[in-house]
């Protein structure tokens, strides 16, 4: 067949359409020309806020020629003030990252969840394939055999507005039921308050710092680490309690290793000691608390020498703590903490902290507590949805009587613990089980299912027998390839998303906008959400055409406009973080059924649980093995920024950490590569030995969110050990729901090969980044 | 070199009914021969594989795959390692000096492989210096980065054909010229 080339073009697949002539060809530029600096032209800057961790920082993207060339901090941005840290800076890389989801993929027929066959799909087949499953899922089974897990600013849109709208209770976050759930069910009980995203701590105001196991320095959320830095210049006294030699305990004048699992202990002994030397606020405990009285008979058994036994902290070092943090109160704090999921008796551990806090007469205080308030913002006026967002949040609610819309079935995991909010992890097990009720569907918005829910076989067995997993997200990471459906979404700078909230000293509001235009078919999550919603039938809750004309009507209710925000990027609000300021307006700052701080729990007691913290021994290491510990790098975030080349060679991998005695014991050298192996069997690794005094001889510890086994992300794949994989045991907190996971016991397996992998400083070289 | 832009076109754009017409009609098969006969070599076989088959293909070696991605159909990439660096931005430039510009209902790169090809048919007839630079310049060391990738990973061997022969035309032109 002899072909005319003009007919072949126009008729054949060759017509691709991606170019045309303009007709305007532009002259050549002279070959001597020296190339232009991209700051030498025209920049434009773009006020955003970062997405490589979840301090929400303020920021200013530089954008020449179409393409994000810097990231720096806003300056007027109290979450960041000018300064970024190397995740925000980074975030150029994550933007042109190559092994990003470029468009809607959907499985291949006949291959099994776990294959990764896939065809390219156009977002219209995609969301059609997805919503008439979806609805067949609902016509079968009820709304809530959906379940939804987002993870991240934008998962707004999937596991509270979405799920509402559809009716599903079961959303769900890690963020709540892996991290923080335990800190804020008590929180809520306690003073009637969230802790919120943004730790309500008055760091330089304080004089005395009392960290229990908290990652400052080692998750580096940015202006709590500048108000830490300014503390310690300005003279506070520190305090480090950890069975590792932390970053922060570097910095302190006091390091205690505690035997893991026993914190509680500590902390009981220390609010004997304040009770019982008369060393407490006894004006603000008057004033502002109830259950003294009770607490104060509770606290008789727990002497620092009972404490002692079983922390291993000298009793007179217990006494001295507690004596030099009562002579600097109230500018003397506990803080918080994060990740507060440890050993099972979380929620407790966390009331314990605040009660000691509230001896010491800080809540509302200079120094303590500052009690932050959220901005004043509107919702955008949509009807009601059918039920009331349960997955919570960082500062999400976290306990009471729920009430259920007629014809709703509850969340499936409720009954199991108090808390009101939903456990992710709990979610898991309706899947395999079909109870209380079938869950059948799982849309799945930027978390790592596979990197942050324990017993991630249990995961995998679940996915496998569910009718429709759909994943949304930027990355193919191991999970999102299991998908039925993967939806590309593109990357923070290439998008908007819903306004951010942040309760402050200072409230204010955020703006999320797009500096660049999305790189090839990948979309914002609030157009997937609304696409979807449509061909759901829930148009009454997606009557705004756009995201512009959304956020537009919700600032001017408030009396800004999308406008003013696009050029400030932060709008800041007066707050009210003093007890004082909220006495001379009249006002009770706490939401307790009491309305006082609640030292003794009647709820607690009337739900058959324990109204003030008891200690409880946490599972015993098993003979021969190590109780596995984790954290956090500074310049990683969770699993997510492992295939960023940029953070990638500043920190390419992790080590286990193991006591140099013990090391030497059970003959590792330093360096050499081994495996980790828990006590059902997992193997992670190989991972490298780091031997150092700067642990305890009973634990080891891992940096959480290596060991990628996707080589989809060809930066992140096979480097270092997964502490998620070992995690296959979780204790239950009954109160909060979170799991806690400091109950997986691991040994040290000699002879793992040293991986071949190439260098990430000669990767970057050979990259010529 | 049109016949060259065309069937790079043709090839790297995701597979859907254009292709599978084209398939059918042989008309893709009556290209590489021609082409190959032009440069004096073998006519391949286009092996015979359902639109599912090349569409499932396509993804794993180009677009998304789990074990990673084989051969990314980034001509600029494959000639410095970077998303949007320089060779992209130099590519970008030739576009604009030669009166062409990515259409605005294109949602991919413009160094995507069916972009590039459609940029040397385009360019072909009215400046072939122009069409010949650029198959040169991007489409060949793209192909010898990654024809022996494809020939391994390409389970229809459908683009192991196509590439084989694409990278032997470039290298029979090369010769000629010298």
């Amino acid at each position: 067949m002899k072909l005319n080339r003009r007919r072949f073009l126009t008729l054949s697949a060759a017509s691709v359409g991606a170019l045309a002539f303009t007709g305007e060809a532009r002259a050549f530029r002279a070959p001597w020309a020296a190339p232009q600096k991209w700051y030498e032209g025209e920049v434009k800057t773009v006020f955003s806020y970062c997405e490589n961790c979840f301090w929400k920082c303020g920021i200013a993207v530089k954008v020449a020629g179409g393409r994000v060339r810097k990231i720096d901090g806003q300056p007027a941005n109290p979450k960041s003030r000018g300064r970024l840290c190397p995740r925000g800076q980074a975030g150029v890389a994550q933007l042109y990252d190559p092994d990003r989801l470029k468009r809607p993929l959907i499985r291949i027929d006949g291959s099994s969840r776990g294959d990764g066959k896939y065809r390219e799909a156009s977002w219209e087949e995609a969301l059609d394939y997805i919503a008439e499953r979806m609805l067949g899922i609902k016509e079968k089974y009820g709304p809530e055999a959906i379940a939804w897990f987002g993870h991240g600013s934008g998962d707004k849109w999937f596991v509270e507005y979405l799920p509402a709208a559809w009716g599903s209770p079961n959303a769900a976050k890690p963020a709540v039921s892996i991290c923080t759930a335990p800190r804020e069910t008590a929180s809520q009980w306690t003073f009637g308050r969230p802790i919120g995203g943004h730790e309500p701590v008055d760091w330089t105001e304080t004089r005395y710092i009392v960290l229990i196991g908290h990652h400052i320095g080692e998750d580096t959320h940015n202006t709590q680490l500048q108000d830490f830095s300014e503390a310690l210049r300005l003279g506070a006294k520190l305090v480090v309690v950890d069975p590792r030699f932390s970053t922060a305990a570097s910095k302190a004048n006091r390091w205690l290793p505690i035997k893991p699992g026993t914190d509680l202990a500590l902390l009981l002994s220390w609010i004997h000691v304040l009770i019982k030397e008369n060393l407490f606020d006894r004006e603000y405990i008057k004033k502002y608390t109830v259950g003294f009285e009770e607490l104060a008979v509770h606290s008789n058994k727990h002497t620092p020498e009972w404490a002692e036994k079983i922390t291993e902290i000298p009793a007179e070092t217990i006494r001295a703590v507690a004596r030099e943090m009562a002579a600097a109160r109230p500018r003397a704090v506990i803080p918080p903490g994060r990740h507060t999921v440890w050993y099972g008796d979380d929620t407790q551990r966390m009331r314990a902290v605040y009660i000691l806090n509230t001896l010491l007469g800080n809540y509302g205080v200079p120094g303590g507590f500052y009690l932050a308030k959220p901005p004043y913002l509107e919702k955008y006026p949509h009807p009601p949805f059918p039920l009331e967002p349960a997955a919570g949040g960082c500062s999400g609610s976290s306990g009471g009587e729920e009430e259920l819309p007629e014809g709703f079935k509850p969340r499936a995991d409720k009954d199991k613990f108090f808390a009101k909010t939903t456990a992710i992890q709990e979610l898991i097990e309706p899947m395999l089980t079909g109870e209380p009720y079938p869950i059948r569907g799982l849309v799945a918005y930027g978390v790592n299912l596979f990197h942050s829910i324990p017993n991630v076989p249990r995961t995998k067995k679940a996915l496998k027998g569910l009718d429709l997993y759909v994943a949304i997200d930027v990355l193919p990471q191991e999970h999102v390839m299991w998908a039925d459906v993967v939806l590309p979404e593109c990357t923070y700078l290439e998008r908007y998303d819903d306004l951010v909230g942040i309760a402050h000293k200072t409230p204010f509001i955020e703006l999320r906008q797009p500096a660049v235009e999305p790189l090839w078919d990948s979309k914002p999550g609030w157009w997937i959400a609304r696409e979807l919603g449509l061909r759901l039938g829930l148009e009454e809750f997606f009557q705004w055409k756009d995201i512009e004309e959304y956020l537009n009507t919700r600032l001017e209710l408030i009396g800004s406009s999308l406008a003013e925000m696009k050029e400030k990027g932060t709008l800041i609000q007066r707050g009210r973080p003093y007890l004082k300021d909220w006495e001379r307006r009249r006002r009770n700052p706490f939401r307790t059924p009491s309305r006082k701080i609640e030292l003794y729990s009647k709820t607690f007691a009337d739900h058959g649980l324990d109204p003030l913290p008891e200690f409880t021994p946490p599972m015993p290491v098993p003979a021969g093995f190590y109780r596995l510990l984790y954290g956090r790098s500074p310049v990683h975030s969770f699993a997510k920024t492992q295939n960023n080349w940029i953070l990638m060679e500043l920190n390419p991998e992790n080590e286990v950490w193991i006591n140099r005695h013990e090391g030497e014991a059970i003959g590792v050298q330093h360096g050499e590569y081994v495996w980790i192996e828990n006590d059902t069997g997992v193997r992670e690794g190989p991972v490298r030995v780091r031997l150092t005094e700067r642990i305890r001889n009973d634990c080891v510890y891992l940096v959480h969110g290596f060991g990628h086994k996707s080589r989809g992300e060809r930066l992140a794949s096979g480097r270092g050990a997964s502490d998620n994989a070992l995690q296959t045991r979780y204790v239950l907190d009954p109160i909060s729901g979170g799991a806690a996971l400091r109950n997986n016991f691991v040994k040290i397996i000699k002879g793992a090969p040293r991986p071949k992998h190439k260098h990430i400083g000669q990767l970057a070289r050979e990259r010529r980044l | 070199m049109e016949w060259i832009g065309l069937i790079t076109a043709a090839t790297f754009r995701s597979p859907g009914k254009a292709l599978e017409r084209d398939l059918q009609s042989g008309s893709l098969q009556s290209a590489l021969e021609q082409l190959a006969k032009q440069h004096e070599l073998t006519p391949p076989r286009l092996p015979r594989a359902p639109l599912s088959e090349l569409q499932a293909a396509y993804t794993r070696l180009f677009a998304a795959n789990p074990a990673g991605l084989p051969a990314p159909p980034y001509a600029a990439y494959a000639l410095d390692d970077q998303l949007m660096g320089k060779a992209q931005e130099a590519l970008e430039a030739f576009y604009s000096e030669h009166g062409l510009a990515p259409r605005d209902g294109w949602r991919d790169l413009p160094d995507h492989l069916s972009a590039l090809g459609e940029a040397i048919a385009l360019l072909a007839n009215p400046n072939p210096e122009a069409a010949r630079a650029l198959a040169f310049g991007y489409l060949k060391p793209w192909l010898e980065r990654y024809v022996d990738v494809i020939a391994k990973e390409d389970t229809t061997g459908f683009y192991a054909t196509v590439c084989t022969l694409l990278k032997n035309v470039l290298e029979a032109e090369d010769e000629a010229q010298s």
